[in-house]
């Protein structure tokens, strides 16, 4: 069920009355049954993969501590817990490699398969891809490193387990929580019931104005210029890749906000996700900006214990010596940044873009570590540039970059991303842009403007964020009250008339035509 | 602004907000489930929704009708007023776009239950065999609530809560409302039919012309249409039957007419199963294919027949054998009979010679004893022409054998040719009608009604041609060889004789900035006033109606067909086509100009239509 479903608010909204009307101790049960509920809606064959992963990280966390308390023996024990964890991690990791990577590996094998003589290919699997399995399998697989390396204790009460493995406003994209975190918010909610409803009510409608007047008005021009690239031409091309990019962020971050905002209504605040991407200075900011929950847990579970991994150790003595200087240095760094952006765009999906997707952020991301030195060495030089003026470059270069690295996300295939790129060299027609095309895409003159209107307030709405380090709510609150309700009627006024009614309108003048 | 009142003061917005809305769609109510109390515009409402819009229509106004035909769209075209005539019943004709067997069963019970009904005329269409049940929550083609037993609150809500731009687009179309309908009025609320004066105005002639003008009967796309609901719609027109029996409703079966290129869409077997399955229900009259399929001039679109087939179903339906109905129209279709019928669609030819005539008009204006000149012809000269009309085999008609010809079928000669005078000058009666008696010449002579029996221009000091007055017409009409036309009252104005006026009318068209009311009011009054004299001097309904100067559109013909006139005339050169049945075919007839440089040669191209531009 999407969160723009009608269905969706009403039992959003359900959700939130009742669970103030029940006594507190048995809320997070409410929660629980919300979110199975919500899973259910999507069909009953993906909750055997959820209730799956729940049971296999939750015995398996019982089995570290029951491990921990019953062998004295530290080495054994150790290996035990190790086995466990990392049986556990396989597991689920392969639960979710056969729904969603199977099929795609065992085609791309097919060939190969023949030639070393297997006889047939590696059969395909067609899987339905549960809904939020890479969301909740991340989420558990980190709750059982957190118990591995006893940051807290395994859980003992499984609905509670569950409910952190389900929790419905994060289970179709994210945030990522830390099992902490999210359960210390849940036992824990911010008593004022008012303020609650308040943030509750202004993230998600910030949501849905992102995601139904921006991101699914940029939608229908990007497929209309994609559907024809060769058509349109290089220029028009780079338009739907940056109109792709405000789409994204608007679909993915609005989706985020609805996510945040039933959350807040029940008083648990969740994971920041995203924090203002457009203003990243550098592709390494960029990456601690966006989907920041990913970020991190790539960064807690995969780079810091693969920087600390022998190999790698070894291979950081092996630099230092053998090549030496800041190079020396960084190598194993590198290394193991470069291997957590592969990681990142193999997440993303089952195709080649996407580790090119991985590889295009570690090569640049890698290269602007080691040259470090030498950009250091330019900025004193030119040290007639001011600081903000440096931070505006660095701005516009990290836009540049990630606008390009869309292409891949976009496209439909690796070589389709490299065409269309070419495209803009090759065939970029200019003129389209000014030609009136911008109007034949389905969308209206007055969808443009309103689109173009809402990403602009967003984008000085975050400017404000930036500069003043407060939430745009907050900077809200601070003026009159008559504004306030005023932002509040344009917004429910923007969204209804150009979020939920788009669509739906059929002029009558067309009616007829169709009879 | 603390959390509790930001709280209060959002929801007292969006509650403001919400009441705006709906009080919005409640006055503009672009369906019609709301009264329409702002408009009141009920033929907007129909397109938008015609199911609902229809039925809200209805339980006001029930009490003026007595009698239903239902059914999709091609329906439309069963004529009301023929019915009405035939039967001395009140229909309505319950026509929806899309309509499944379904839609007309709910409907029906609907109307059974609730109105008075005697009649109903229930059209099962070939294309009910491919869909049924298609009903959605789709607020353009959803049913009322009170017609499919819908939640009422789910319903109306849906309509409180429609998209404003319903609301908004029904008031721009306001604005931009014109007499005739446009894309956004398209239905006639008294009648329930489809508004179709535009259509029914435009003159008919050659199957090119036509083609030129809807290209889509030229390449009609080839693919199969799959009967597989044929059971479903014979079930539901079973429960229809049943229903009527039950409540002593008279019922009236029909099968409406399909384009040939259509119905070759349909599987052979999968029609013969429909028919075959329809006569085990009930007896019904089919006119789904015969010679008239075949002849894309009876039909709007590649889907809708015209009215004018519409016309003729009643007809054949009632017996009427005074009008002109092709005589493979139409069957009467029984269990005993069905297999037979639906075997004779292989058989059916089509020959355009057995419908269409094509022939010249010539116009004449003023003649005069001797000299030719570039508006006059010499007396000598009408003379010639009238021998060598005759000599090449030409045989000069009258308007009311044309008339006939469309409208009853009648016989016309081979190679038919009008003749046709415009304003009404005495020397139409002093030289031209000697000639005409003399040469058993029939002709027909549109007069200014303003100008009839005058010499100078309405009564002013400008001396005009003079032109004959009512007792020099009356002569000439008793002849029987002479017929008088309109060439408008006053329509036809002489600029430089009317002085101090800002507009003049140089012909019928509206002028530039007029007020359309107004134009239709000054247009209306015109012509009665013009048709009226004719009539009153000369005792019989004029036929014809020559435009001033060619000039004419849409709107007028339109208006003429309103206020009676038969047959109009331009001044486009050209030949012409006339097709029984199609009255259409005698809009702004086209017409070859003879004045006093004409040629023998030219008059000959003219007759044998060689004659090119």
């Amino acid at each position: 069920m999407s969160f723009t479903t009608p269905t969706f608010v009403i039992a959003a909204v359900t959700s939130v009355v009742l669970y103030y009307l029940i006594p507190k101790r048995t809320r997070p049960y409410l929660l629980l049954a919300a979110s199975l509920g919500f899973y259910l809606a999507g069909g009953w064959q993906a909750m055997v993969y959820l209730v799956g992963c729940g049971l296999l990280t939750y015995s398996a966390s019982l089995g570290i501590d029951a491990v921990r308390a019953k062998i004295e023996d530290s080495s054994r024990a150790k290996f035990f817990c190790k086995t466990l964890a990392a049986g556990c991690i396989f597991l689920c990791f392969g639960l979710l490699f056969a729904v969603k990577y199977w099929d795609w590996f065992a085609v791309l094998t097919a060939d190969a398969m023949l030639k070393l003589g297997f006889g047939a290919p590696l059969p395909t699997l067609e899987l339905i891809v549960p809904l939020g399995i890479s969301f909740y399998t991340f989420k558990s697989v980190g709750y059982v490193i957190d118990v591995y390396r006893k940051k807290y204790p395994a859980e003992r009460n499984f609905a509670r387990h569950l409910l952190f493995v389900s929790y419905f406003p994060q289970i179709v994209q994210g945030p990522i929580s830390r099992r902490n975190e999210l359960m210390d918010a849940i036992d824990n909610p911010s008593p004022d019931i008012a303020l609650n409803l308040k943030c509750g009510i202004q993230t998600a409608l910030r949501g849905y104005l992102k995601k139904l007047v921006i991101a699914d008005r940029a939608a229908v021009a990007v497929n209309a210029i994609l559907g024809d690239p060769e058509g349109y031409g290089g220029a028009m091309v780079l338009m739907a890749i940056l109109l792709y990019s405000i789409q994204l962020y608007c679909d993915f971050s609005g989706g985020i906000d609805m996510a945040r905002g039933i959350s807040l209504a029940y008083g648990v605040e969740m994971t920041e996700n995203f924090r203002r991407p457009l203003f990243a200075s550098s592709l390494a900011d960029y990456w601690r900006r966006w989907h920041i929950t990913l970020g991190s847990w790539m960064r807690d579970y995969v780079f810091y214990p693969l920087s600390l991994s022998k190999p790698l150790i070894k291979f950081g003595k092996f630099t230092r010596k053998r090549i030496g200087g800041k190079l020396g240095k960084i190598l194993p760094t590198s290394a193991a940044t470069f291997a957590i952006y592969i990681f990142i765009g193999i997440w993303h999906g089952a195709s080649f873009k996407y580790i090119a997707f991985g590889f295009w952020n570690g090569i640049l991301i890698t290269a602007s570590l080691l040259l470090e030195p030498l950009f250091l060495r330019v900025k004193e030089k030119l040290s007639f540039i001011g600081i903000g003026a440096w931070r505006v470059i660095g701005i516009l270069r990290t836009n540049l970059i990630v606008v390009a690295g869309r292409y891949l996300t976009r496209a439909a295939t690796f070589t389709t991303a490299l065409s269309l790129f070419a495209l803009l060299f090759t065939n970029p027609q200019f003129g389209r842009l000014f030609d009136g095309s911008l109007m034949g895409l389905g969308l209206t003159f007055e969808d443009w403007i309103i689109m173009l209107i809402c990403a602009l307030a967003l984008a000085l709405f975050e400017l404000a964020e930036e500069i003043t380090g407060k939430d745009m709510f907050t900077l809200i609150d601070e003026r009159p009250a008559a504004l306030q309700v005023a932002v509040i009627a344009a917004v429910l006024i923007v969204l209804v008339v150009f979020g939920i009614y788009r669509g739906d309108y059929i002029a009558s003048e067309f009616i007829y035509k169709q009879y | 602004m603390n959390a509790k009142k930001w709280l209060i003061r959002s929801a007292c917005t969006a509650l403001a907000l919400v009441m705006l809305f709906a009080g919005f769609n409640i006055l503009t109510d672009p369906m019609g489930v709301f009264g329409d109390p702002l408009f009141d515009w009920y033929s907007y409402n129909m397109t938008n929704n015609p199911r609902a819009a229809k039925i809200a229509y209805l339980d006001e106004h029930h009490g003026e009708y007595d009698s239903y035909i239902i059914g999709c769209s091609s329906t439309s075209s069963f004529p009301v007023d023929a019915f009405n005539e035939y039967t001395g019943a009140s229909f309505y004709n319950m026509i929806m776009y899309g309509a499944d067997m379904l839609d007309v069963e709910q409907i029906s019970a609907y109307l059974i239950e609730h109105y008075t009904v005697k009649n109903l005329v229930v059209n099962v269409f070939l294309l009910n065999g491919a869909i049924y049940d298609q009903e959605s929550d789709n607020i353009l083609s959803n049913q009322h609530a009170k017609t499919n037993g819908e939640n009422p609150l789910a319903f109306y809500s849906r309509y409180l809560f429609l998209d404003p731009r319903y609301g908004a687009a029904k008031i721009t179309s306001k604005i931009k409302d014109t007499y005739l309908n446009q894309t956004f009025d398209v239905f006639n609320v008294k009648t329930g039919t489809y508004d179709k004066r535009k259509r029914d105005a435009e003159p008919i002639g050659s199957t090119e012309a036509y083609l030129e003008a809807y290209p889509g009967f030229g390449d009609y796309p080839v693919y199969t249409i799959q009967m597989n609901k044929i059971d479903e719609t014979m079930a539901s027109v079973a429960r229809i039957k049943a229903m009527c029996e039950e409540n002593g409703v008279n019922l009236t079966v029909v099968s409406a007419p399909v384009y040939i290129d259509h119905f070759k869409c349909f599987v052979p077997e999968q029609v013969e199963y429909f028919f075959t399955e329809l006569a085990k229900v009930t007896d019904f009259w089919d006119f789904t294919l015969s010679s008239a399929s075949c002849e894309m001039r009876y039909f709007y679109d590649e889907t809708h027949f015209r009215n004018n087939l519409g016309y003729m179903a009643a007809g054949r339906i009632f017996g009427d054998d005074d009008m002109y109905i092709p005589d493979d129209f139409g069957a009467y279709v029984t269990s005993d009979n069905v297999g037979e019928h639906v075997a004779s669609f292989a058989s059916v030819t089509n020959d355009t010679s057995k419908y269409t005539v094509r022939f010249p008009v010539l116009m004449y204006h003023h003649l005069a004893d001797e000299g030719d000149s570039s508006v006059t012809v010499s007396t000598e000269a009408f003379e010639r022409q009238l021998s060598l009309i005759r000599e090449w085999g030409y045989v000069p008609i009258t308007l009311e054998e044309l008339y006939n010809y469309v409208t009853l079928g009648t016989a016309l000669p081979e190679y038919p040719v009008l003749i046709t005078f415009d304003d009404g000058y005495t020397s139409n009666y002093e030289l031209a009608y000697p000639l005409l008696m003399k040469y058993n010449t029939p002709a027909a002579i549109f007069v200014i009604g303003v100008s009839v029996g005058k010499d100078s221009y309405k009564d002013t000091d400008h001396a005009m041609n003079p032109h004959f007055g009512w007792g020099e017409a009356a002569e000439m009409v008793e002849s029987g060889l002479i017929t008088i036309g309109s060439h408008t009252y006053d329509m036809h104005q002489w600029a430089p004789f009317e002085e101090g006026k800002d507009a003049v009318r140089e012909n019928i068209l509206r002028l530039e900035d007029e007020d359309e009311d107004f134009y239709i009011e000054f247009l209306r009054a015109d012509i009665t006033r013009s048709m009226d004299e004719i009539e009153s001097a000369l005792g019989e309904t004029p036929l014809a109606l020559a435009y001033p100067g060619g000039a004419w559109d849409e709107l007028a013909q339109a208006m003429l067909n309103e206020l009676g006139v038969k047959m109009t005339f331009s001044t486009e050169v050209g030949m012409n086509t006339v097709i029984k049945g199609l009255p259409q075919s005698l809009y702004a007839l086209k017409r070859y100009n003879i004045n006093g440089d004409t040629t023998d040669e030219a008059l000959k191209s003219y007759l044998d239509g060689s004659f090119t531009q």
